[in-house]
């Protein structure tokens, strides 16, 4: 299909829009209303163009123009200008821009000058200025000033939505996005517009956004009229240091952007990855990061003579490790660390533990696998029968439930162009109609995803997934066994609940029966970088002791997980790597301040077995380093040469064992094989996706113990006992793209 | 108890208008919002949920609806409830100055109701341009050219208990069966019986409606 676009003329895919034409053209035409990942519209008007085509004789041949050899097809031009994203390219089309058409400049200024009416000018306090759609569209395509002389609309400036997402009605130009958004993409029809004319506002009826995905509005308004509540006049859009990284709260692993300003972490906002989250995250990737900026450790600490922290420096550390490991060999050192640890942090303790020779090492969370080749979320988007089996994907894996309701649309992903995602798929169109037997959930307790299915139960976990594998008379269990057995493209998704009830029998009926039905099964990762860490020997050696028996080691290396919180025995050394001063932390002898995941450099792989990158964002904190830093120093501290000094030699070691270079990562990541699995028992976990911290309202500061300390720039200053050497503060940030 | 729990058959003939699926039955939102209208005068909030969850959509989406529209109403409404109209063509020739007069005459704005059973809104185009100003009385019909003293006249008589007659009913009306009819009394549109596919549709019958 042949466009031509202010006189150039262009080879087209059919289906394309008059926008997507332009602007693969590399033209530029202003909208509001258009989204990649939502239905066109055509609310704004602004992105409006000069149109025609060729028209045919009634014998088939073009009406031509000219004489002779200069004859060319006519064109016949639309009579007024056309709104390009909802006009279908069609074959010898003639498209021109305000580039081109004063028609076009003039109608687009006019309709910038109708969207500014009403718009109050509060730029200078709006949260949006600087990164605001309306603003630069104003710039580059308005008057410059407007004619009305009435007063503009007052409406409501503070109007909470819900606890995380504020309205300002005045500044609303009525795109529809976020209306759309519920309806198309979670499936929840709860905004709408309002009145009509001049006083249409957006409100809902349903008291309140529902928890979950709601913050996606923020960053899908084309102006400040929705803002998220936790970022919310914390900085101006110029001065954050935008990091584009991979949110670790859970194993699906989304694009996200850090925000981050004078060393505090202000704003996450979702990044766009095709395959993986599109444009969308959940509520608790995007609000719930206070923990990264609040009450941060920030040096090593080491219990002295009379039993209290005290701040030290790395050297002093590394002497306390030294004093405490004195009398004990280095094989009795445990090692346990966190399920979203790296890659690189996982070969570093995978490395360490192989030059110790210690046998007590392992991660959690972690409940066991079930192998195969699983689908991509892509593929799951794509499918045509999806089952989740004992899996609460609200608490487990949120986005993934955006991408099965996306099956239920019919997996139709925008198309891709040298602009990017296709600003204006036609294909996606409003009020889509959803194929709702496509989909059961069999879960014990009711969920959210229920909501959406065509067949649901409330059954546990073992007796859906026996019935599902052999024979059942529950009516919902054999809708689910024949939707797979019937369907093309059958995937089954088995969360925590159902992964903890597999046994050798279980499994192996599965095995049949995913052979038998042709179904490809997801086994949901209980941490974020679990299917990553599973490729490493990081489970507890022969003799040695699994997570849960912590309390039996000697000597313990504790990464960034609390076991003491709910109060068993602590071994008699405990060294300590965290981010905060946990309830572990507390009892330890020696605490190394740790790198919370926004911070660190290095891979991560999500449920999918996606790599994915982890990128540094400007933080504030201290001496904090990453696992591998904390072996490092454990290392030093047992007179032991290390390999793996730094994130480059663990880069380099993970590189040779995956065979290829995890520092070239593309941002939307790659799928690899990550060859053998290691496997050990593992008790039942439940994840959930909100932790502690996550929340301002839950950050209990006052019911802990040092709520009497001094915070100074929302670090803990720990109180100093008189007479030891206080480390120069030193103001480090592990920041930008170094 | 909610309005339509003991009108099932009602409830059931309405939707039997639309296709049975779930997109299809959202059309009954408009003619269900009317009959609790028609009952009430207004519709409240749990009216709001109770269509929604009839015609399986949120309470939002309702509302969302019913304020589109100015002839449904959140609030109680007066005895003589007057509507001006305030788009363009009245705006120019003076329909705020109407509204103006008129709500301080009558000391009342939208969404109240006065002693004397009066209650004012301003709405969008009636299609009556061509005798602006104008205002709508209830249901009824229209009081065209409304100049100031013809306001005062018409308050004054619907003070001492009776609504002057009306210039014009209002233009078109539905029947029961979704018929339209003008004031006149004269049929205009079609039915559902009365429309056939284009392709089978008999020659003779090509000059039937007009609408």
């Amino acid at each position: 299909m042949k466009v031509t676009v202010d006189g150039l003329t262009l080879e087209l895919p059919a289906g394309t829009s008059a926008i997507d034409a332009v602007f693969q053209a590399g033209q530029d035409v202003p909208y509001f209303c258009a989204h990649p990942y939502l239905s066109p519209v055509g609310a704004c008007r602004m992105c409006l163009v000069e149109s025609g085509s060729p028209r045919k004789n009634p014998d088939g041949s073009f009406i031509m123009d000219g004489e002779g050899d200069a004859a060319m097809p006519k064109i016949f031009w639309f009579p007024k200008p056309m709104a390009a994203c909802t006009m279908l390219a069609t074959e010898g089309m003639h498209i021109r821009t305000a580039a081109s058409s004063e028609v076009v400049g003039k109608s687009q200024a006019g309709m910038m000058e109708f969207h500014l009416l009403n718009h109050p000018l509060d730029c200078p306090t709006c949260d949006k200025g600087g990164a605001c759609e309306l603003q630069d569209r104003a710039f580059e395509y308005g008057y410059g000033e407007s004619r009305f002389g009435f007063e503009r609309r007052h409406a409501e400036k503070h109007y909470p939505l819900s606890e995380n997402v504020i309205l300002d009605q005045e500044r609303c130009i009525h795109c529809k996005r976020c209306v759309r958004y519920f309806e198309e993409v979670p499936g929840q029809e709860v905004l709408d517009f309002i009145e009509r004319g001049g006083h249409t506002f957006i409100d809902t009826a349903e008291g309140g956004l529902p928890d979950g995905f709601s913050g996606n509005i923020t960053d899908i308004c084309p102006v400040g009229a929705l803002l998220d509540n936790v970022a919310r006049f914390r900085g101006r859009n110029w001065e954050y240091d935008h990091t584009s990284t991979t949110c670790t709260l859970c194993p699906v692993g989304c694009s996200i952007t850090v925000d981050a300003r004078n060393g505090r972490l202000e704003r996450i906002v979702a990044g766009e990855n095709r395959e993986v989250n599109e444009a969308w995250i959940c509520d608790a990737g995007r609000f719930g990061h206070v923990f990264a900026s609040e009450s941060r450790l920030t040096t090593p600490l080491i219990r002295n003579e009379d039993g209290v922290l005290v701040p030290v420096t790395d050297d002093q550390a590394v002497e306390a490790i030294k004093r405490g490991m004195a009398e004990l060999d280095a094989r009795e050192l445990a090692v346990y660390f966190s399920a979203d640890s790296t890659l690189e942090e996982g070969v570093a303790a995978e490395a360490f533990a192989g030059l110790t020779g210690l046998s007590s090492i392992d991660h959690w969370p972690r409940q066991p696998g079930y192998g195969g080749v699983f689908p991509t979320l892509t593929e799951i988007a794509q499918a045509d029968a999806v089952v989740v089996l004992g899996a609460d994907l609200a608490e487990e894996a949120p986005v993934l439930e955006l991408r099965i309701l996306e099956m239920l649309r019919g997996g139709l992903l925008p198309a891709e162009f040298n602009h990017g995602t296709a600003i204006a798929d036609l294909r996606l169109v409003e009020r889509p109609a959803r194929k709702r037997e496509r989909l059961a959930v069999l879960a014990s307790t009711p969920n959210r995803l229920m909501e959406h299915a065509g067949i649901y139960a409330e059954l546990d976990a073992k007796s859906a997934l026996a019935g599902l594998t052999g024979t059942s008379n529950h009516p919902a269990v054999q809708g689910a066994a024949e939707l797979l057995s019937k369907g093309e493209h059958s995937i089954l998704i088995l969360g925590a609940e159902a992964l903890a009830s597999l046994d050798t029998a279980s499994r192996s009926a599965l095995q049949a029966f995913s052979l038998r039905t042709n179904t490809r099964v997801l086994a949901l990762p209980a941490g974020a970088n679990s299917r990553g860490l599973s490729a490493l020997n990081l489970v507890p050696r022969s003799g040695g002791l699994s997570f849960e028996k912590f309390a039996g080691t000697q000597a313990a290396l504790v990464s960034r997980l609390d076991p003491l919180a709910t109060g068993t025995d602590k071994p008699d050394f405990l060294i300590v790597h965290d981010t905060h001063l946990t309830a572990t932390a507390r009892q330890a002898d020696v605490v190394l301040p740790a790198l919370s995941n926004y911070e660190k450099r290095g891979t991560t792989v999500n449920l999918e077995g996606r790599l994915l990158p982890l990128r540094p964002a400007a933080l504030k904190n201290g001496e904090s380093g990453d696992l591998i830093r904390a072996l490092a120093l454990i290392a030093e501290a047992l007179d032991l040469k290390t390999s793996v000094r730094g994130i480059r030699g663990a880069q380099s070691l993970l590189g040779e064992r995956l065979g290829l270079d995890v520092t070239e990562l593309p941002i939307h990541g790659l799928r690899t094989p990550l060859g053998q699995r290691y496997e050990a028992a593992a008790p039942k976990y439940i994840p959930k996706l909100w932790k502690w911290g996550m929340k301002r309202a839950d950050f209990p500061n006052s019911n802990r113990p040092d709520s009497e300390l001094p915070q100074i720039g929302g670090m803990i200053e720990l109180p100093v006992v008189p007479g030891t050497t206080v480390p120069a503060p030193k103001t480090t940030f592990a920041g930008g793209d170094d | 108890m909610l309005y339509f729990d003991d009108k099932q058959s009602l409830v059931a003939e309405i939707l039997a208008r639309y296709p049975s699926s779930p997109q299809g039955k959202r059309s009954a939102l408009m003619p269900l919002l009317r009959e609790i209208q028609n009952a009430h005068g207004f519709v409240s909030e749990p009216h709001m949920a109770e269509v929604a969850a009839l015609i399986g959509t949120t309470a939002t989406e309702v509302r969302s609806v019913l304020s589109f529209y100015s002839t449904y109403h959140t609030m109680p409404t007066g005895r003589f409830h007057l509507q001006v109209c305030s788009t363009l063509m009245c705006a120019l020739a003076g329909s705020d100055e109407l509204w103006d007069h008129l709500t301080e005459t009558l000391d009342v704005q939208p969404g109240e109701v006065t002693a004397d059973g009066f209650s004012v809104q301003r709405v969008e185009c009636l299609g009556s341009c061509g005798t602006a100003p104008m205002l709508q009385l209830n249901d009824e019909g229209y009081y065209e050219g409304v100049t100031r003293a013809r306001c005062d006249s018409l308050i004054a008589a619907m003070r001492a208990g009776s609504a002057p007659e009306t210039d014009h009913p209002v233009p078109v009306v539905v029947d029961a069966d979704g018929r339209q009819f003008l004031a006149t009394g004269e049929a205009v549109g079609a039915n559902t019986d009365s429309l056939y596919p284009l392709s089978t549709k008999p020659k003779s019958a090509s000059s039937g409606g007009s609408v």
